[in-house]
């Protein structure tokens, strides 16, 4: 009786004593696991940052504005680019194509004639000058206020020669792109994301 | 007989035993208990070695951040290499090849450093990650690694003056980095600017080209928020690049923005038409002698080109007639003009956040003779943030706000005072467009902005005289003038006159025409309507006969002067 007693007793400390040394290994091992998870956290933080001043000092404006200039042909916008308000642009339909890449230099989808043009370029919503005001409008400007005049068919067509080109069709664009380094094209779409992120998270 | 002691003895021992075994069971029954309680009632009392390297952020000061969220300084971590002398076996062999793989360390001087009896010397701080894989590649005894932040600013020098830089300890020693040095050490969230990097460029750029064109020493310019105080750009030439501060001279590291405090000449008739007009003696279609010089004190007071006739106070303010300034000051009268000054803060540094904040140089007493200068913005100096804030004040409707670097909630209120009443701010915004249209400022013209604005040229003052070729051209211009949003203001330190602009180096020849660059440039990219200049509706809101009345709605009346004023 006594000797089984003491087997019970045995028997229950050695499995009580296996489970804590198994449990012990098993935290052991997690705290292991944990600093070192900690340490990656750390060390991706550490990387974040890294990458962070990296992205901001290759959006250096200066440096931005010498590539801009030395790769594209676009020129900072002027007042009198801006001859029609945000209301004037008639909104997108649900299902419009997206947008190419800012930057790309392929050159822009194929247009219907006039398709977009004439309500943005609305001449009735420019804004009324005197009789001796035209002398010192631009000449696009001009060149619209004269188009208003003509009647509604005809002025899709008046308008369509003075729609600005789309930069690729200008000559000298090609030669510089072919005859400098022609720029890779993922790379420029880097550069256009950033100039969209640049101008476009105001 | 003998059963006796032993059963005594028997019966003690047994006692004792007793005695003992109920000391032990209490101390394991408490040894049990408390490690029930330790281990299962208070969970995880027991110190945890990870938890506190979880807690170790990996920096410890925190970002600048621009308005859009674009960096301005940060902190990244680099190792610094240190080395313990008496465990460095051969120095000399140390030395040869440290030297090979930092290539800017003089090899004498590590040599004795390595050999000195020193416990801990610093061998060079902040190491790129490839020096490093280097240095540890040598395998050399005696030299460790300490992980080290280093400030990183990657906008360059755009910034260097308003942010400043710190020292080789990461604190802040100038800018907004000595200013907010506890709050970036504490608080790890961004610190955000008004401060935008694109017009910072802008400015900088075309600030920079003037001071290329006229060869002029220095140069300081800003875009401010008239309706909310908020510096939108601030640039001081020259510049640094903060991450190097080392070496340099006062005068680069010497903030012509705010530290700077100058005669500001004519831009200063703006404050004292607006003073002239509050003061209710005098209204805005008087006229005044102006083509007497006026004699005080072994000074002569003249205009730079006098018109020898009366002029209204529009044609004072668009001629900036000297003249004519000091006989408005005087209507007006002393007191008046020395309690204005101090309403537009031009008696106390501003309220910018920076460490460098000239004090107003005013005189003291305020005798008559000072207010006939102060009138025409010489005999008090202040610096150039005085004026936009003070200017933006008098434009934006009469509401004097603090300037400020720091952006706000979005909700919070803005601080403000009026100092100024609407009715007198309507009247010098038509004033400011005069100048621009009519007057000395026409190079700041930007067809589509209504532009306005005053110029202002001040001769230096050298020691106890002033000389005639070391000026300050500075104008301030604001847009839209029929509904104000932005003041844009440039000074040019000593600018030299060239053959493009007939031998002038005045404010409307030098500073003009570059903020006119500049409005053309961040007008689109503040969101500005471009209008059209002659629209009856702008016309009537911005418009102003030489006489100084309003004119009637739809007529155009604005009769044409010849242009060949200075000032």
């Amino acid at each position: 009786m006594k000797g089984k007693f003491a087997l019970i007793w045995l028997s229950l400390t050695g499995i009580a004593g296996a489970i804590l040394f198994q449990t012990s290994y098993e935290v052991q091992g997690r705290e292991e696991k944990l600093a070192s998870i900690n340490r990656k956290v750390i060390a991706e933080q550490e990387s974040i940052q890294v990458l962070k001043a990296e992205w901001g000092y290759l959006n250096n404006m200066t440096r931005l504005e010498a590539m801009a200039s030395a790769h594209l042909t676009l020129r900072p916008a002027e007042a009198r680019q801006f001859i029609a308000s945000i209301d004037v642009i008639p909104q997108r339909s649900a299902k419009a194509p997206p947008l190419p890449p800012m930057a790309s230099l392929a050159p822009a989808p194929a247009q219907p004639a006039g398709a977009y043009t004439p309500a943005a370029f609305k001449p009735t919503r420019l804004p009324a000058t005197p009789a001796s005001a035209p002398a010192t409008q631009g000449a696009a400007q001009g060149g619209l206020t004269q188009a208003g005049k003509v009647t509604a068919p005809a002025r899709a067509a008046q308008v369509q020669p003075i729609k600005p080109q789309p930069p690729r069709a200008s000559p000298r664009m090609v030669a510089t792109a072919t005859g400098v380094k022609a720029p890779a094209t993922p790379k420029a779409d880097v550069l256009g994301v950033m100039i969209a992120r640049l101008g476009g998270n105001r | 007989m003998t059963d006796a002691p032993l059963s005594v003895a028997l019966e003690r021992s047994r006692n004792r035993l007793m005695a003992t075994a109920a000391v032990v069971a209490l101390a394991f029954t408490a040894i049990s208990v408390k490690l029930v309680s330790a281990t299962l009632m208070h969970n995880g009392a027991e110190p945890r070695q990870t938890a506190a390297e979880a807690e170790e952020t990996p920096i410890d000061r925190a970002d600048i951040i621009d308005r859009n969220g674009n960096l301005l300084a940060t902190s990244l971590a680099t190792a610094s290499l240190h080395a313990d002398p008496k465990i460095v076996l051969d120095a000399k062999d140390a030395a040869t090849k440290l030297a090979s793989v930092l290539p800017d360390l003089d090899y004498k001087e590590l040599l004795e450093k390595l050999s000195s009896d020193k416990r801990f010397i610093w061998i060079k701080r902040n190491l790129t990650p490839r020096q490093q894989y280097q240095v540890h590649r040598l395998g050399l005894p005696g030299l460790y690694f300490e992980r080290e932040d280093r400030r990183f600013y990657p906008a360059g020098n755009l910034t260097s003056h308003v942010v400043g830089y710190t020292g080789i300890d990461n604190n802040g020693l100038a800018g907004l980095e000595q200013h907010f040095d506890k709050r970036l050490r504490n608080n790890p969230q961004p610190l955000q600017l008004t401060l935008d990097l694109r017009l910072q460029h802008i400015l900088r750029k075309e600030i920079a080209a003037a001071v290329t064109e006229f060869r002029a020493s220095g140069a300081a310019g800003m875009i401010y928020d008239v309706r909310t105080g908020e510096v939108l750009a601030m640039v001081s030439l020259p510049d640094f690049d903060p991450q190097n501060p080392t070496g340099l001279d006062q005068d680069t590291l010497f903030n012509r923005a705010t530290l700077g405090v100058f005669e500001m000449g004519s831009t200063f008739k703006i404050f004292n038409t607006t003073m002239s007009l509050e003061s209710g003696k005098v209204r805005v279609t008087d006229t005044f002698d102006a083509a007497h010089p006026i004699k005080i004190g072994g000074f002569t007071i003249n205009d730079y080109h006098n018109l020898h006739r009366a002029l209204s106070v529009a044609e004072i303010f668009q001629h900036s007639s000297n003249l004519g300034s000091v006989h408005m000051a005087l209507t007006a009268g002393v007191p008046t003009q020395r309690a204005f000054m101090q309403k537009m803060g031009f008696m106390r540094p501003t309220a910018v956040e920076l460490p460098e904040k000239g004090w107003p140089l005013v005189p003291n007493p305020w005798r008559e003779i000072n207010a006939m200068t102060i009138s025409y913005g010489h005999g008090i100096s202040v610096s150039p943030l005085h004026v936009v804030a003070a200017a933006a004040g008098v434009i934006n409707g009469g509401i004097f706000h603090p300037p400020t670097l720091i952006k706000r909630e979005p909700n919070a209120e803005i601080p403000g005072e009026r100092v100024v009443s609407p009715q007198t701010s309507e009247i010098m915004r038509r004033l400011f467009r005069l100048v621009v249209a009519e007057g000395t400022a026409k190079g700041a013209a930007v067809p589509g902005y209504v532009v306005g604005g005053k110029t202002g040229t001040a001769d230096k003052q050298k020691g106890r005289h002033y000389v005639k070729d070391a000026r300050m051209s500075s104008f301030v211009g604001v847009f839209p003038m029929h509904d104000p949003k932005y003041i844009v203001y440039v000074l040019v330190d000593e600018p030299k006159a060239t053959a493009k602009t007939y031998g002038f180096a005045t404010g409307g020849w030098v500073a003009a025409p570059t903020a006119g660059r500049i409005i053309k440039q961040v007008g689109p990219l503040l969101g500005v309507q471009p209008v059209d200049e002659n629209a009856p509706d702008i016309r009537a809101v911005v418009d102003i006969n030489l006489n100084g009345t309003i004119p009637a709605r739809g007529s155009s009346t604005v009769a044409s002067v010849p242009n060949y004023v200075r000032n």
